[in-house]
């Protein structure tokens, strides 16, 4: 199963969401979290916002695996599992929807999904790791979205936005907009290592 | 607001008695959680137990009033129990339900409809006369209480308990022949509007009492 894999812990909010075409097209599989998951030969794997703790950290040598052989992972909302040890995150309540900047303006993140992700609020902000290329930082510079490319040979997206849950529970424009940018940006640069 | 701060892992089994509880010592700890452990703080103050969803399959609900579940449940888990919560109904006691009803595996409800979207008018809800609501002003609640894009549909019977702005229910509560009660609210957790320093935040006392006291006059096994 190559491409881009997401993991779905069975909630109205993924089913909708990963059942609309739009997304499912760019997947090339929908993983059950209370499971036995396969990541064998993924690209790259989506993990929801909201992804039970528990269930995250039964997965996290699977994931961990993938991302030391160069895949890709995608991380969205509060981080609280203890996976990835690099994450590093802090409670704000929830808010920063046309406040956040984009402090890489070349980087293509910027040009392909950087307004989008402006308009989303988020839930919390993230001390990056060294060598971490911050995407999207709240107004006093603390990282709402980051590209890890240095903890290991592969590349770790971390963002405390959550795009799955406003889509798939209220069918949120912004966070519509948000993925369509997204996922494209993901399969061709991210997966196909272009970012590099 | 926050979202994911543990609601979404949880079963919050209410107990038969609220009546101990100090609202005031667990809105604090709500109003002041900055993670999981902040939640779980407050809920300690609350007259709950909390069970990790994934253990539910293996959990006796019998000395619990009800459960309340969250929009970010495992619905293909409870699913699976189909027939364990059906039991639990039929002695009489309550499953509260926020979120779209995407699997059939709550007895008595509806599945969620999708209409509207962005075209719905915005708006805050309409509140029916409910021990839930008593002193909660609508607009306190506002426009996210009620999701804009469906609404699950209520059975021939069921009492309305919030209509969205168009008029639609987007909350009901349906009593079967044992006395067992649903609770469907097409919305967020209504356990989370605890996060909030306004009228917005009765819900939650008064939702655990009300599904204390249904629980207690139903015709199902004892207390």
């Amino acid at each position: 199963m190559t491409g881009l894999v997401a993991l779905c812990s069975g909630s109205g909010a993924e089913v909708h969401t990963f059942a609309e075409s739009r997304y499912r097209e760019q997947l090339t599989g929908v993983v059950y979290t209370g499971g036995t998951v396969e990541l064998n030969g993924a690209d790259g794997v989506w993990i929801p916002e909201g992804t039970p703790r528990r269930r995250l950290a039964a997965h996290a040598a699977g994931l961990q695996a993938l991302l030391e052989r160069g895949g890709t992972v995608l991380l969205f909302g509060d981080h609280q599992a203890g996976w990835p040890a690099t994450v590093r995150w802090t409670y704000r309540p929830a808010g920063g929807a046309g406040d956040t900047v984009l402090p890489s303006t070349e980087h293509g993140f910027a040009a392909q999904v950087g307004s989008c992700a402006q308009q989303l609020h988020h839930h919390g902000v993230l001390d990056p790791p060294a060598g971490a290329d911050v995407l999207l930082a709240a107004p006093d510079g603390a990282a709402v979205a980051y590209l890890d490319r240095t903890s290991t040979r592969g590349t770790l997206f971390v963002s405390t936005v959550d795009p799955l849950a406003h889509y798939g529970h209220t069918s949120d424009a912004g966070s519509r907009r948000f993925l369509d940018a997204f996922l494209p940006w993901v399969t061709d640069t991210l997966l196909t290592g272009g970012h590099r | 607001m926050t979202c994911y701060l543990r609601l979404h892992e949880l079963a919050v089994a209410v107990h038969p008695d609220v009546t101990g509880a100090d609202w005031d010592v667990a809105h604090r700890r709500w109003l002041q959680a900055d993670g999981v452990r902040g939640r779980d703080d407050a809920f300690e103050a609350m007259p709950v137990t909390l069970i990790e969803l994934d253990d539910l399959p293996d959990t006796d609900l019998s000395p619990f009033a009800g459960v309340v579940l969250s929009g970010r449940s495992d619905q293909e888990l409870l699913a699976s129990r189909r027939d364990d919560i059906a039991a639990f109904l039929e002695r009489g006691r309550v499953v509260v339900f926020s979120g779209r009803l995407t699997t059939d595996w709550l007895a008595g409800a509806t599945p969620f409809e999708r209409d509207g979207g962005d075209v719905a008018p915005p708006g805050s809800p309409e509140l029916a006369e409910h021990p839930m609501f008593d002193g909660v002003s609508a607009d306190d609640l506002g426009a996210g209480f009620l999701y804009r894009d469906g609404w699950h549909r209520p059975p021939e019977g069921a009492e309305i308990l919030a209509r969205r702005p168009d008029g639609t229910p987007g909350a009901y509560a349906n009593r079967n022949a044992s006395g067992g009660t649903v609770l469907v609210h097409g919305g967020t957790n209504l356990l989370a509007n605890a996060v909030h320093d306004t009228s917005a935040a009765r819900v939650v006392p008064q939702l655990l009492a009300w599904v204390g006291a249904q629980a207690n006059r139903g015709a199902g096994a004892a207390l």
